[in-house]
């Protein structure tokens, strides 16, 4: 009995229909309640590879992140290896992550970008690598490396790859496939580990970005000819606290 | 307690000379007399003492050149580097160095063991020396022309035997005396033969005849007058090179010079206290080419087989040109060894300083792999066009963040240069129409060079992506600058 007992707490057995207790041990928050429920490991595992698989950029792929990347990055070093544009660091110093651990990495190549990886997973001096890959194809063997190198030094590797790259196998204990939704982003749940997946999630972005500000017809008009004179928006009149007849000392 | 090394074939085994191969005949020259042979012209006959003519007779292709005292001198220096390390009581003199090892016995357990570490550095580096022993400076100086062995001066404590140096002084022949060819002359025809002979004549005699100098000789020589010498200090620059003489041609094989260069690093650095920020390696070819390898490091301490990987790992993209002659390791920036604190309760700690230790290894490794310039960390300007308000900054820089707190709408990605996009009836298109939603927020700047008037909007692509885009006020052109990742 006391064996069966003793397997049964073995975080590596899947039980279905249960939720496996020992995943959530050592993981963040995602800022997400919805999302916390949806993973079994209670928001985002901080050891091992997680795949966020999408095309596009722009749908709010790095905003999902940065609410555990800040708090991550108070105590510990953050790496991006190989963005495939810069992050702006004004708008991630709003997102509340300290710029005085974010590491940026540029390499070319694949070899160096897979040996720069492990270099940094297996350092030890960082909590999250973020790494993109390009379309290029990526052997199973070098991503149960990294897979590995995370696992066994406990850092948190996120790896962005192509939607494609869904239909094949993967070590990484959690993938979920990122795609846009009515204005939203949706979640796909691909694989995750301790239960069941095929979650499926619909995030909405931040309402400061999607709110319309105003109808069409007052954006700035281009007439042609009249290339000196600067062509500013007709803004709607709005009753402001000035107009109302305060003074300005 | 005074040991003294002489190195007799330091300048030919170790100096060539361009183009000439170590199994050579050679020889060093001075006013047409030899003044030393090596191996292969000493097994040909040829002599110290010999005249010129005598020695070319006896070998046809010996080559002759004159002595220089610069090379004689830097070489010297980097031994007594080496054998700094056994006394801080150095002195360099022309042919070799002069230690004063009284004070060292203790650490040593006595004299043997420390003489013994010594016949196996100098054996190990292949560099012929020849020691003396001696309670005066000179003495010893004087002992190591004789051919006895110096474990034969000391008593049954391991310790100076003085009366055993002094009967050795006293029938050693007059040649060797430091003084000038007249007075050498003069006490040939006095009669004299041995030092002990010349000691014997009463002093008072000796400075009429040959001046003060030689009675101060004679004192000295026999430790009754104080010898002050000037003592060595350790450069504030690291220079050690190696000599292969072109027999290394692959850069595999260039693994153990540079560990050996590296564990001489290694010493200089804490004996100095101090660690470098910089590695400059010279590789000189046989034809007189070079090729310069230099790498930064930004350890806190030294650990040597870490330094050894980094340089394996630059060397991996090296390509050698040829057959290499000698290796070089310079240094010349250093800082001091930072101290550092450790937390007396780890749980407490603030700053993890061995996690540090590590995020500085990487940084090395991934410099030393990918380039100088692919690490960096991003700084804040106060600028108000976008491209200017980041920098990128070496991640060990000092420069400070004046950091600014914004409260507008920024993405977090921000295109490299920003991308025209193409206008359909006043609707900005990337690939299809976009959905502008917010704005403008206008940045006018710049006015007194090239004046940057924009007007910023949010807009939604249609594949969902949200894009920061501007208009050129000034070119009437649509622009995408940014995504809101």
């Amino acid at each position: 009995m006391s064996h069966l007992s003793k397997l049964l707490q073995n975080p590596q057995l899947w039980r279905s229909g249960r939720r496996n207790q020992a995943a959530g041990h050592n993981s963040i928050g995602t800022g997400l309640r919805r999302l916390d429920q949806a993973l079994h490991s209670r928001g985002w595992p901080l050891a091992g590879s997680t795949e966020l698989l999408c095309d596009h950029f722009g749908l709010g792929e790095l905003s999902l992140l940065t609410p555990a990347l800040a708090q991550l990055s108070q105590q510990q070093a953050i790496v991006w290896l190989n963005p495939p544009f810069e992050p702006y660091a004004p708008a991630l110093q709003q997102a509340g992550i300290n710029l005085e651990h974010c590491l940026f990495v540029h390499c070319n190549g694949l070899s160096d970008q897979l040996w720069a990886a492990e270099e940094l997973l297996r350092a030890t001096a960082f909590a999250a690598v973020l790494n993109w890959s390009d379309n290029s194809k990526l052997a199973d063997r070098d991503l149960r490396r990294l897979q590995l190198a995370a696992r066994e030094q406990q850092c948190w590797h996120i790896h962005f790859r192509a939607a494609a790259t869904a239909q094949h196998s993967s070590p990484a204990p959690l993938r979920i496939g990122l795609t846009s939704q009515n204005k939203q982003l949706q979640l796909n749940v691909l694989k995750q580990a301790g239960g069941p997946a095929g979650q499926q999630l619909l995030i909405a972005r931040a309402a400061h970005l999607l709110h319309e500000q105003k109808p069409p017809e007052y954006w700035p008009q281009h007439t042609g000819n009249s290339k000196s004179r600067l062509l500013l928006a007709r803004l709607p009149r709005v009753k402001t606290p000035l107009d109302a007849g305060v003074e300005l000392h | 307690m005074w040991l003294y090394v002489r190195f007799p074939l330091l300048l030919l085994d170790r100096e060539p000379g361009a183009g000439v191969a170590i199994n050579e005949p050679q020889a060093l020259l001075a006013q047409r007399s030899i003044l030393e042979a090596n191996r292969a012209a000493q097994a040909a006959g040829v002599r110290p003492g010999q005249s010129l003519t005598t020695a070319r007779s006896l070998c046809p292709g010996l080559q002759c050149r004159a002595p220089c005292a610069d090379r004689m001198q830097k070489q010297l220096e980097q031994l007594a580097l080496w054998a700094y390390r056994f006394t801080p009581e150095l002195c360099l003199t022309p042919e070799g160095l002069l230690l004063n090892v009284a004070g060292s016995l203790k650490l040593f357990n006595g004299f043997l063991p420390l003489y013994r570490r010594f016949q196996w550095g100098f054996r190990k580096r292949r560099i012929p020396a020849v020691y003396g022993l001696g309670h005066s400076p000179l003495a010893a100086e004087l002992v190591s022309h004789s051919t006895t062995d110096i474990s034969t001066l000391l008593n049954e404590h391991g310790l100076l035997d003085k009366n055993a140096v002094i009967h050795l002084l006293n029938n050693l022949p007059v040649k060797y005396l430091p003084c000038e060819d007249k007075h050498q002359q003069q006490l040939a025809t006095l009669g004299l033969q041995t030092i002990g002979a010349v000691n014997a004549l009463p002093h008072t005699a000796l400075t009429r005849r040959f001046g003060p100098f030689f009675s101060t000789l004679l004192n000295r020589l026999y430790g009754i007058e104080a010898d002050p010498r000037k003592t060595f200090r350790p450069p504030d620059y690291f220079y050690s090179e190696r000599q292969f003489n072109g027999s290394l041609t692959r850069a595999e094989e260039l693994r153990f010079p540079i560990a050996a260069l590296l564990g001489e690093l290694d010493y200089f650095l804490q004996l100095k206290q101090w660690v470098n920020r910089h590695m400059d390696w010279q590789f000189r070819y046989c034809d007189g080419q070079s090729d310069t390898l230099s790498m930064p490091v930004s350890h806190q301490h030294v650990d040597r087989r870490r330094l050894l990987r980094l340089v394996l790992l630059k060397l991996e993209k090296f390509i050698l040109q040829g057959p290499v002659d000698a290796l070089i390791l310079q240094c010349h920036r250093f800082e001091p060894v930072a101290q550092r604190n450790d937390e007396l309760f780890q749980h407490n700690a603030v700053f993890d300083h061995q996690r540090h230790e590590r995020y500085l290894a990487v940084l090395d490794k991934l410099e030393a792999r990918l380039g100088e310039n692919s690490v960096w960390q991003p700084a804040l300007c106060n600028e108000h066009l976008p491209e200017q308000t980041t920098t990128q900054r070496h991640p060990l820089a000092n420069t400070p963040y004046s950091a600014r707190a914004e409260s507008t709408t920024r993405p977090l990605w921000l295109l490299p240069e920003a991308y025209h996009l193409r206008e359909q009836d006043g609707i900005p298109c990337w690939h299809k129409p976009l959905q502008l939603l917010q704005g403008p927020e206008r940045i006018d700047n710049q006015w007194w060079q090239q004046r940057q008037v924009r007007d910023y909007y949010i807009a939604r692509a249609d594949s969902g992506a949200l894009c920061w885009v501007y208009r050129d006020c000034l070119q009437q052109r649509w622009y995408l600058h940014g995504l809101f990742g």
